[in-house]
């Protein structure tokens, strides 16, 4: 079967003759699977995602959308199917929040039609989704980080995507917030069928959260697969460039990455003193 | 959501009611009541009230209607609550390039409305696309860094004009006044030069409301939603630049009108542009006609330019504004 998302041979980078910041990635993503972004700061993650969006032109290869490729066909048609939600700020912007998630249904319904019955419905939907529903009014000014994330989430969950990029969703925020997102994240791809790519910082996130991980270091997509077989301290040592130690979840057995112990705590117990 | 209309309705009210009171001010005081004898043609004051007057306040509602729109398209499109069409250069520009046709053409008189207009809208599109394109390139820039290069653009152009003063000084007075901005002595002729420009202007910005809330989130988010971003923010400053242009080819360059109406109309109808936009452009009909009005009267029997006077109340709110902007 086609998967929901292919990239193959992709290479991406900004600036004419700057040097490409990815080269040779393939990768797929299949309909109701999420897949987990990961690598050091710098190692292209924004980057892959905003290439996978239509947003950066690829400097070779192609991404596919069940099977067509979304260069070919048009920007409309693409941004119908694939949403994404980026690490921005509400900046100057005083919409409400409800005003700002009913421009997700831009790409249904274009720039100049009014919204229908129907568009409102969807909206409705993703602010419920994103548990907005009774801040819907207020504005976006006034935000925490991570309600602004909500709404990001929100605004691209009505564009009724088919594939869903989300980068760094869990960024500043805290705790349970982080687990509300990932919860929700993985309701969207195992009972609504989407498709997630999503970035993290966290390794443990990813190895909970994600059905696959996709590890990207020095350029290129470094491993590929399970979190099992990604996240194992060889593989992560070369990525990141330190040393790691994995354990196992004391209840689902997934892979927990740790630091290693502080120097100074070693020390401490060899000294008798 | 049925309270916006309503409130766009109420300002249209506003705008009807201090229009027709403005009838009466002047260096000849009118009460109500010879107003209207004079508007059914009854009375010696038909003559003040028709030719001179009521042309005046018409213009001064277009004019302060394209202002105030343009204002809060620009602060949708560069995501500044402190861009105008004055600030970041695009009414210096039309005055360049206004008085660039009226130089070479000799008699600008001559050549008629359309060719100034055309030299106005096309110095207006260059200043403003100059400024956008700048921030553009520079990535998001703080508040401060647009304002800068609007500021530059502007100084730069505005000393372009002053050159062409003193090499052409037949034409010093006319183009001072003009720097100036003023509606003293316009008549018919000039609503109805300005009236098709400033509609279309009003109208496509109008049009825009929904690409322009998708641009108030930035170029990122925007581009995210599928807005094809080049098209729609040229768009924008084409029909900005039209309104603006229009705008001071009929009344000269009239500052702050199109920085203080977006921040009074927000604060009636809220940020989305589909009622923003209309708000804007009433809000500012209303404070240019109320401002001319101070022009007639405040310094009687001698008449200032309304350009001076909206300067001299705009800079500080322009201060007030920064200040929380930068906060």
């Amino acid at each position: 079967m086609t998967p929901r998302l292919r990239a193959e041979g992709l290479a991406c980078g900004y600036g004419r003759g700057l040097p490409d910041v990815l080269t040779g990635i393939d990768l797929d993503v299949p309909a109701g699977t999420v897949v987990a972004l990961l690598g050091p700061n710098g190692s292209g993650k924004t980057t892959l995602l905003r290439t996978l969006a239509r947003l950066l032109t690829p400097r070779a290869g192609t991404v596919r959308l069940e099977g067509e490729d979304v260069w070919k066909r048009g920007r409309a048609w693409a941004h119908r199917r694939i949403a994404i939600a980026l690490q921005d700020d509400p900046g100057g912007a005083r919409l409400t929040i409800e005003e700002v998630v009913r421009l997700g249904r831009a790409a249904h319904r274009g720039w100049w039609l009014p919204m229908t019955a129907d568009d409102e419905a969807v909206v409705d939907r993703a602010l419920e989704l994103a548990r907005l529903t009774p801040m819907r009014r207020r504005s976006v000014d006034a935000l925490s980080a991570g309600e602004w994330q909500r709404v990001t989430l929100a605004r691209s969950l009505a564009q009724e995507p088919r594939v869903l990029l989300l980068d760094e969703p869990t960024a500043h925020l805290d705790w349970n917030y982080q687990i509300e997102i990932l919860d929700l994240v993985d309701r969207l791809a195992h009972d609504e069928g989407l498709a997630v790519v999503v970035s993290l910082h966290d390794l443990n996130q990813a190895s909970t959260w994600a059905d696959r991980v996709a590890l990207l270091a020095e350029g290129s997509l470094l491993a590929h697969g399970e979190p099992e077989a990604v996240l194992t301290p060889e593989t992560l040592a070369r990525a990141y460039r330190c040393p790691v130690l994995v354990d196992r979840h004391p209840i689902s057995g997934a892979p927990m990455v740790l630091p290693p112990p502080r120097r100074r705590s070693l020390r401490a117990d060899d000294d008798p003193a | 959501m049925s309270g916006r209309p309503a409130r766009i309705l109420l300002l249209l009210a506003i705008l009807a009611v201090v229009g027709s009171l403005s009838l009466g001010v002047g260096s000849a005081r009118l009460s109500p009541a010879r107003i209207a004898a004079a508007l059914v043609g009854e009375g010696s004051d038909a003559d003040i009230v028709w030719d001179l007057r009521l042309p005046r306040i018409i213009l001064a509602a277009l004019v302060g209607l394209a202002l105030g729109a343009a204002g809060a398209a620009y602060q949708g499109l560069f995501r500044n609550p402190l861009a105008d069409p004055y600030v970041i250069g695009a009414s210096t520009g039309s005055a360049l390039g206004a008085t660039l046709v009226m130089i070479l053409a000799g008699d600008a008189g001559a050549m008629g409305f359309g060719a100034v207009s055309l030299g106005a809208f096309l110095g207006a599109m260059g200043a403003a696309g100059l400024v956008y394109v700048t921030a553009a390139w520079w990535g998001p820039a703080p508040i401060v860094t647009l304002l800068l290069a609007g500021t530059a653009v502007s100084s730069c152009l505005g000393a372009v004009v002053w050159l062409l003063m003193v090499l052409h000084d037949q034409e010093l007075a006319r183009i001072v006044l003009w720097m100036m901005g003023s509606l003293a002595g316009r008549s018919w002729s000039a609503v109805i030069g300005g009236t098709p420009y400033i509609a279309l202007g009003f109208a496509t910005l109008c049009a825009l409301a929904r690409p322009l809330d998708a641009l108030s989130l930035g170029e990122q988010p925007a581009r995210a939603l599928g807005l094809p971003l080049r098209r729609m923010s040229g768009m924008v400053v084409a029909a900005a630049s039209l309104a603006t242009a229009a705008a001071v080819a009929v009344a000269g360059v009239i500052g702050f009108v199109g920085l203080i109406a977006p921040h009074v109309a927000r604060a009636f109808v809220g940020a989305r542009h589909r009622y923003l936009i209309p708000a804007s452009g009433l809000c500012g009909a209303i404070l240019l006609v109320l401002a001319d009005d101070l022009a007639r009267t405040v310094a009687a029997p001698t008449e200032l330019p309304v350009g001076v006077l909206t300067a001299i109340l705009g800079g500080p709110f322009f201060l007030v504004v920064l200040r929380r902007a930068v906060r």
